[in-house]
């Protein structure tokens, strides 16, 4: 249902076309229609002034930049791409070691277990301790050197927080 | 004229090509050309975003930071500074939802019916009004802190950014209808703010 009557539509037109143009474009011809009727009409022609300026206006409108931000910033950016890279040297490292720790204790798994063996029934053990011992063998390492990684990682990054120079302020309650 | 974006879009791939690859190495002689690059109009985004410089300039440096992690998600086939603006909006809203908010309308819109507050400077005084270098960019600052962020937001990625609607809709996530009606119901409230403020 309209809204308006016949003498306002072209001005509501205009109204609705001055939006699209500005927002998605519009078509030559409804662009032609358009300025034929700016032309023609004050009103809208002050309308579509108005709104230019306005957008004008916005793109001028001027924001002090914290002095030295880009600085700043690129100095931790810098100091984090340092950290990022030791870490994923630090991650390789582990991934190797953990790789060549379980081929070696796979490959070795079978000599073991005959020592163990060996081992349980020349002192006369029952066969639940040196099986423990076997299970000991494989756990024992893989537990440690996971704890002697981990107390390294955690050094490491401590060392490089404390290290780290805090160019910005701390992130507060806003 | 679609001729001419696409030469345009081939003459820029390769810098958009190389600017991934860049990224993707985590290049800082790179992330610090683009931080000086982007420099002003990130800020004025957070600015605008945040409605705190202090805020914004805390989100500047952890975008950044998020670049250089995340560097390797950014395709070399959309825009850059799109895909910059979409991890800042990310960690403002982020930021919001830590402070037991849900949306980014919750923390722009605190107060008074709905309405932002304008952007202020660590003293207090507004940024923007300290730097209106006209009457009229007063009125539509004032304007534009009055207005709901949602509308706010859309209308300064469209005339202040320049961006495309289909950019804007993947930097804020939303439907393309829904970037556009935002933009028309945002330019028409505008408009009548204006009409209200007119000297």
């Amino acid at each position: 249902m309209r809204t308006h009557d016949a003498g306002n539509h072209p001005h509501e037109r205009a109204r609705q076309l001055i939006d699209r143009q500005l927002i998605e474009g519009i078509e030559m011809e409804e662009r032609r229609w358009l300025e034929d009727h700016l032309g023609a009409c004050e009103t809208c022609a002050a309308r579509w002034a108005s709104t230019e300026a306005a957008l004008t206006a916005l793109k001028s409108i001027s924001i002090p930049v914290p002095h030295g931000l880009a600085a700043s910033t690129s100095l931790r950016v810098r100091e984090n791409a340092v950290r990022l890279s030791n870490k994923r040297a630090r991650n390789i490292a582990l991934i190797a070691g953990c790789a060549i720790s379980w081929a070696a204790g796979v490959a070795s798994a079978p000599l073991v277990w005959r020592v163990c063996e060996w081992a349980g029934t020349s002192l006369s053990l029952p066969r639940i301790v040196w099986e423990t011992g076997f299970f000991c063998w494989w756990l024992v390492p893989a537990a440690a050197a996971g704890l002697i990684i981990f107390w390294v990682n955690a050094r490491a990054e401590r060392e490089e927080m404390n290290g780290t120079l805090w160019t910005g302020s701390r992130p507060n309650g806003w | 004229m679609d001729s001419a974006i696409h030469l345009f879009a081939l003459a820029m791939e390769p810098e958009s090509k190389a600017l991934a690859r860049g990224l993707r190495r985590r290049d800082p002689d790179l992330l610090s050309a683009l931080i000086a690059q982007y420099e002003y109009r990130l800020f004025r985004y957070l600015l605008y975003l945040t409605g705190s410089e202090e805020a914004a300039r805390d989100m500047f440096q952890e975008t950044w930071l998020r670049v250089l992690a995340r560097g390797h998600q950014y395709d070399g086939v959309s825009r850059f500074d799109s895909w910059l603006f979409s991890i800042a909006r990310h960690l403002v809203i982020d930021s919001s939802r830590r402070r037991k908010m849900d949306s980014l309308d919750e923390l722009l819109d605190t107060n008074q019916g709905g309405s932002a507050q304008e952007p202020q400077s660590s003293e207090g005084a507004s940024p923007l009004a300290e730097y209106e270098n006209t009457e009229l960019a007063a009125r539509i600052s004032s304007i534009l802190a009055r207005l709901p962020s949602v509308y706010r937001e859309v209308l300064l990625l469209r005339f202040q950014e320049d961006l495309s609607l289909k950019e804007i809709a993947g930097i804020i996530k939303t439907p393309l209808a829904t970037v556009k009606s935002r933009l028309y119901r945002g330019l028409s409230a505008a408009r009548e703010l204006m009409e209200e403020v007119q000297p």
